[in-house]
């Protein structure tokens, strides 16, 4: 018996000692010099290597900077925010005008005042972040994105000239595709837009139609089709069959087609509460991250990232509008895509205070509105009338014996 | 050296013997420890303790929220739905194949299991094709009767039905043996005493087959009590598992104590089914012994004579047909897209083509053929290592075995099936960001992810490989192993001797059933994979944003494809240890 005690004594000792030596062994670092992190379909489509073009401008190796790519915008966020005491990043791509909220309320990031700022507009940059916490690279509106081959002006004229309240009447609902704004910064986007049409009676913020929001997510709710993220919502879009030939994306998609397939068929439209062309704008930022290990060649890459160098590829690889004015734009893009000039930008009815301090709560009730009233109360009867039949045969089973 | 005694060789090999077997245990459970168990400490410690002390106070406002308690009930219910709908589903398809032999049966079987390692977009491809609004099924029935018949999204029927395709081939599998265990003798006998069809069944066969019936029911239980990915795309945010909303609060809202307390609670139900699945299984596993008869199946003959039989006979057989057609026409359904070519003018093999092609290189993050290698080499690498902790597993269970003499249940055996099993159970969330809470500051996160992912399948494929293992050691006589003690052979020997090749069979079929679900793993893929170490069903997902369906259609055939080749391998070797 004492044998066998020596015995299970030396495996738990070899045990603790192993597993700490396999946690400890991986802590050793390889020390890249700039760490970033973005989005994985940042400059992705067709593909823009800006990695290489920067190590080729700053004379830095490839190999030398991380690029470390997460499956949202949201992400980038939820990770450094986990880094916050010990930060490895330097650089954060995709932080839009609503993630800035949560970013700031984390203290994650570090103004900077980068000198290619004098080229950007100073609406862009206050839009996004007056503090300068993140500058802006790109911007976009929120808009109804659609197919022309399904829907158009001849089978529905309403779209022309349609409001939100419009689209619950002429029944384009049905045919509508939203991404889930838990998940998703375009499908938070357009929450916001859908918030600044019709006002928020609970927080005393009227809106343009000084109404409820929640009114419209409750009457179309059982129509809608709602997607987890932009992928998704674009897969079910594009799938003819799927019979939704509406979704939310930006004013900017049928550029896309455009340019890359020639296709013009694809087309977006907003909507026009009071006469005017209403849309949500989602300006995405760079930021400097608040004890970044690399601050100079993290803030060499910034101003590089806003430079005509790089922003003469935003339009044709992200699909948005450059931040730098004087960034490249072909004439198809700009033929084919909405341009924010031409909309009433909604984002300046709601101050970012407004969004700040309700940004969670209304992502709260609106999933709770959106989950509430389930038919389940139905198959929960089943079920208890399934069970007692079940346990009167068993007792009847038992009387019997 | 001259007084060598006779037993000493045995004595140095008994001791060789233990120290292999201290080294495997000290491996295993350190591999345990370090992926699996230290961090999900570090998951449950974000709910329970609360500057620095221990407090139920998040654990119940989770808990008590209306959102949260309606993911709880809706998870129960979607669970039971569908394991009923399985079993209903099931059963005669299992009976008929059981009962009967005609050409082909055993590539029927096999290929009513390629679903359920299918990766989820996979399937969810395939059934938007089928069942969608304006899917194959939808349409015709809207021209026949106006409305459309199956609402995919947004509804529990939707979720119900692409669980039940998954799950369907677990009551197959595990019912087959069940029926075949069934003793005609018995049924003959009550059958001449006079007994009813209906009464023979209740009180002769039912209680024959009830134990295999349930350990296949909880299994499904627990399969789509974990469902994550089908239900967060098809559940839009009306319906959510608890898997969902843990995804939703650890991912986006970074409430961690939140998504772990509601990971505490999935933990607790997957506990309480998978010691009741250890208890029935083993149940099965006690009656399944000591009968091994030969059993004859029945071919299928139309004799005038009986036209009740033939009734039977060919409602089953319509029955089946359905069942197949239901089980494999998404897969065809993908594998047909892969043809359709995208413009009028394009190549119905435009999608194998690019595979070969870097144009989708910076969409993907690397080349679909380096994607098609990484997933091939994971799969290889997770094969190799599942094998060897799963041999290190039986060792230590068989070493176990004969120190207690035999059959006497040893309590110790249970506590390490439960500990293997475990990982079965976990929400693949909860294990993901343990995996990454732990590991996101070292060097291997950062620079060698692949080892991370490697890791990941072997911890989901280990249950599977080890029960496969488990089940053809089982089928090794006792009696062989006490003649070779008896001849003088160590311990050590007789395993290398005699029980490995004797398990060769269960080796194989466990070896290639892990290859096949790290084929088509996605979950914690997902969540860890990175730009160059993604594999196809990453790639499948990322590229069913972009404008083409061909190509996303054509990796998923292949997947499909390599999928039903490792099914067909295991049928040619012992299908018999296949355990879900």
């Amino acid at each position: 018996m004492k044998k066998n005690l020596n015995f299970i004594a030396v495996i738990l000792f070899f045990l603790v000692i192993n597993s700490q030596i396999s946690v400890r062994s991986e802590i050793v670092q390889t020390e890249p010099k700039l760490t970033i992190y973005t989005y994985d379909s940042l400059l992705a489509d067709p593909g823009y290597d800006f990695i290489g073009a920067f190590a080729n401008h700053s004379g830095i190796s490839k190999d030398d900077i991380n690029l470390v790519l997460m499956s949202d915008a949201n992400q980038i966020v939820t990770q450094a925010a986990l880094e916050k005491n010990n930060p490895v990043a330097d650089v954060l791509i995709g932080v839009d005008n609503v993630l800035i909220h949560s970013a700031k309320k984390d203290n994650l990031l570090q103004k900077y005042d980068s000198p290619e700022l004098v080229n950007i507009s100073s609406d862009l940059i206050d839009n996004l972040d007056s503090e300068k916490y993140v500058l802006p690279y790109d911007f976009g509106i929120i808009a109804f994105y659609y197919d022309m081959n399904r829907i158009n002006l001849t089978t529905n004229p309403e779209i022309a000239n349609i409001t939100l309240e419009e689209i619950i009447e002429y029944d384009l609902d049905k045919k509508l595709i939203v991404q889930d704004p838990t998940l998703s910064s375009t499908g938070l986007g357009y929450l916001l837009w859908t918030i600044a049409v019709y006002g928020d009676p609970e927080i005393g913020f009227n809106g343009i139609l000084n109404q409820d929001w929640r009114d419209w997510w409750n009457a179309t709710k059982d129509d809608l089709r709602i997607a987890p993220s932009w992928g998704a919502a674009f897969s079910e879009w594009y799938e003819g069959e799927e019979n939704r030939p509406i979704m939310v994306s930006y004013g900017t998609s049928p550029a896309y087609s455009a340019c890359l397939y020639d296709d013009t068929s694809q087309v977006a439209f907003l909507s026009h509460e009071n006469g005017t062309q209403n849309g949500w704008l989602q300006i995405e930022g760079i930021g400097l991250v608040k004890n970044a290990p690399h601050e100079e060649l993290a803030k060499e890459f910034i101003d590089w990232f806003l430079s005509k160098d790089l922003q003469d590829n935003i339009a044709e690889n992200n699909w948005m509008y450059p931040a730098n004015e004087y960034a490249e734009i072909s004439s198809t893009f700009n033929e084919s895509a909405i341009d924010p000039d031409d909309v009433n930008i909604l984002n300046s009815l709601i101050s970012s205070e407004i969004i700040g301090t309700n940004l969670e709560l209304w992502k709260e009730d609106w999933e709770t509105l959106m989950s509430s009233g389930l038919k389940i109360n139905g198959y929960i009867s089943i079920f208890i009338i399934l069970a007692s039949i079940g346990s009167i045969a068993y007792i009847q089973k038992k009387i019997r014996k | 050296m001259k007084n060598l005694k006779p037993n000493s060789k045995i004595e140095t090999e008994g001791l060789l013997n233990k120290l292999i077997v201290g080294i495997v245990i000290t491996a295993l459970i350190s591999f345990l420890l370090t992926f699996f168990y230290l961090p999900l400490l570090k998951i449950l410690n974000f709910a329970l303790i609360q500057n620095n002390s221990f407090t139920f106070e998040i654990f119940w406002t989770t808990l008590t929220s209306s959102l949260n308690l309606n993911a709880l009930a809706f998870t129960f219910i979607q669970s039971l739905l569908t394991t009923l709908i399985c079993i209903f589903l099931g059963m005669p398809v299992s009976y008929f194949l059981a009962k009967y032999s005609f050409k082909g049966r055993k590539l029927l079987i096999n290929l009513l299991t390629v679903p359920f390692v299918l990766p989820s977009i996979v399937v969810l491809l395939g059934f938007i094709i089928l069942y969608g609004e304006g899917g194959i099924i939808n349409r015709i029935w809207i021209d026949i009767t106006g409305i459309p018949l199956i609402k995919l999204y947004g509804s529990i029927e939707g979720i119900v039905l692409a669980h039940s395709f998954y799950n369907i081939s677990v009551i197959i599998r595990m019912m087959i043996p069940a029926w075949e265990n069934v003793d005609q003798n018995l049924t003959e006998i009550s059958k001449t005493l006079g007994g009813k069809n209906w009464t023979i069944f209740w009180k002769i066969i039912f209680p024959q087959i009830k134990n295999y019936l349930i350990s296949a029911s909880l299994l499904i239980f627990t399969y789509t009590f974990n469902s994550f990915a089908i239900v967060l795309y098809l559940g839009e945010v009306k319906y959510q598992t608890l898997e969902v909303r843990i995804f939703k609060l650890m991912k986006n809202t970074l409430n961690f104590p939140a998504g772990a307390s509601l990971g505490i609670i999935q933990l607790f139900f997957n506990l309480v089914i998978i010691i009741l699945y250890i208890i029935f299984e083993k149940k099965t596993r006690a009656m399944a012994s000591g009968k091994e008869k030969p059993f004859y199946h029945e071919k299928i003959e139309f004799s005038k004579s009986n036209w009740k039989k033939i009734l039977v006979e060919i409602s089953l057989i319509i029955f089946t047909v359905f069942i197949i057609i239901f089980s494999i026409s998404p897969m065809i359904a993908v594998i047909v897209a892969s043809f359709k070519p995208n413009t009028p003018d394009g190549s119905p093999f435009w999608g194998y083509m690019s595979l070969l092609s870097k144009d989708y290189e910076s969409l993907l993050g690397a080349s679909p053929l380096r994607l098609l290698l990484n997933t091939l080499s994971f799969a290889l690498l997770t094969t190799l290592i599942t094998l060897i902790f799963s041999i290190g597993i039986v060792f230590i269970l068989r070493n176990r075995l004969q120190r207690l003499n035999n059959y006497k249940k040893p309590f110790i055996e249970n506590i390490i099936s439960l500990a293997i099993i475990l990982p079965m159970g976990t929400s693949s969330i909860t294990l993901a960001m343990g995996l990454f809470l732990q590991l996101k500051n070292s060097a291997v996160f950062n620079n060698n992810v692949w080892i991370l992912i490697v890791l990941a399948h072997v911890l989901i494929c280990i249950p599977f490989a080890t029960r496969s293992i488990l089940s053809a050691y089982n089928r090794i006589d006792m009696d062989l192993l006490n003649i070779a003690s008896t001849l003088g052979a160590s311990r050590l020997r007789i395993f290398w001797k005699v029980e490995l090749p004797m398990m060769k069979s269960g080796l194989i079929v466990a070896g290639i059933f892990s290859f096949a679900i790290s084929l088509g793993e996605f979950g914690a893929t997902n969540f860890l994979a990175r730009a160059e170490y993604g594999t196809l069903s990453l790639g499948i997902s990322k590229l069913l944003s972009s404008r083409t369906l061909q190509l996303p259609a054509s990796m998923a055939s292949i997947l499909i494809i390599i999928t039903f080749i490792c099914f067909f391998l295991i049928q040619k070797t012992g299908e018999k240890d296949l355990k879900f």
